[in-house]
């Protein structure tokens, strides 16, 4: 890594609220630029693995992009991957147990099973709740297996980092989807342009009744 | 059905309002007084809220190490906190959103 992007990753907002998220959370990554996600993304399983946590990244799309970008982000995958602490675990794509939340949640709770056989807790995942963001039906479910998760994060004993394309989400109910999407978990990052990017514990946009 | 009385609504903040505004009221009171500590009665003036209120949320702020109860001070962390007030607030106008209303039966989102 260069030192014009250590430079740019170091003053990058959102890096100081990475570094000092604490364990066993359920993490909203917003982005709408995937550059600013890969930093985020990259300095979480860099924290992880620094803090001999194994990680476990899922994703519909081919390992091999995964591993790339992560080396692109100062991450030596090979070494990782040979010590176990690091683990790349391809899903697939279909979103076909769209309307049976229970189903899908006790698929989740499957793969988290598989993906870690023969790792050592405590476990810093990060994936894709859920492919289909793009309609309502597809964000609809999305938010409900999110909500199923958060009530039982707890059990699950781990981090959990989902990320969003924010241009993706369906449109006509964005801010809505956003809203519970931030309901349903503990932290927020907003990846985008330096000058917006911020990174929040959610409950801070709960209301109080003052006097 | 008609009303009782026209009782005025309740104020409502978010937390991170709630926060902005201690956060201020303390570092109002110490840079204007030119004192070593905010007294909390002109903090609880200051960010208008009742005093069991205020009582609370300074206890959240001093968990979150936001600040010093005794004497009343706003630490590194606090200061951090009202830099990233703006871009909090722009990033909820951005998203077209305000509050999280969390009903009370615990059901979220959807």
């Amino acid at each position: 890594m260069d030192t014009k992007k250590k430079n740019d990753l170091e003053s990058y907002h959102p890096m100081k609220f990475v570094d000092q998220m604490e364990r066993n959370k359920h993490i909203l990554l917003l982005y709408d630029g995937q550059k600013y996600a890969h930093w985020v993304i990259g300095r979480y399983i860099h924290n992880g693995v620094a803090k001999g946590e194994s990680c476990i990244f899922y994703t519909s799309d081919r390992p091999e992009i995964i591993e790339k970008q992560l080396t692109a982000e100062g991450i030596d995958v090979g070494f990782f991957k040979q010590k176990n602490k690091l683990r790349i675990y391809e899903v697939e794509r279909s979103d076909d147990s769209k309307h049976d939340v229970l189903h899908a949640y006790k698929r989740r709770i499957n793969e988290i099973e598989e993906a870690t056989k023969g790792m050592k807790p405590p476990y810093r995942f990060i994936g894709k709740t859920i492919t289909d963001i793009g309609t309502n039906d597809g964000m609809k479910f999305g938010i409900l297996l999110e909500r199923s998760g958060h009530e039982h994060f707890n059990e699950l004993n781990c981090s959990l980092l989902c990320h969003y394309d924010i241009s993706k989400i369906e449109p006509t109910r964005r801010p809505e989807w956003i809203s519970s999407l931030l309901t349903n978990h503990h932290y927020v990052i907003y990846a985008s342009e330096p000058n917006k990017a911020v990174a929040f514990e959610s409950t801070l946009l709960e209301v109080e009744e003052t006097m | 059905m008609k009303k009782l009385c026209n009782l005025p609504a309740k104020p409502r903040r978010s937390k991170l309002e709630l926060y902005n505004d201690i956060l201020n009221a303390i570092e109002e009171e110490i840079t204007n007084d030119n004192s070593n500590a905010a007294k909390p009665t002109r903090v609880q003036l200051r960010s208008n809220l009742a005093y069991d209120k205020l009582a609370r949320y300074l206890d959240e702020l001093e968990n979150k190490k936001m600040i010093q109860q005794s004497p009343l001070l706003i630490t590194e962390k606090g200061k951090d906190f009202l830099q990233d007030y703006d871009r909090i607030s722009d990033f909820v106008i951005e998203m077209g959103i305000k509050y999280l209303d969390i009903p009370s039966d615990g059901m979220r989102g959807v």
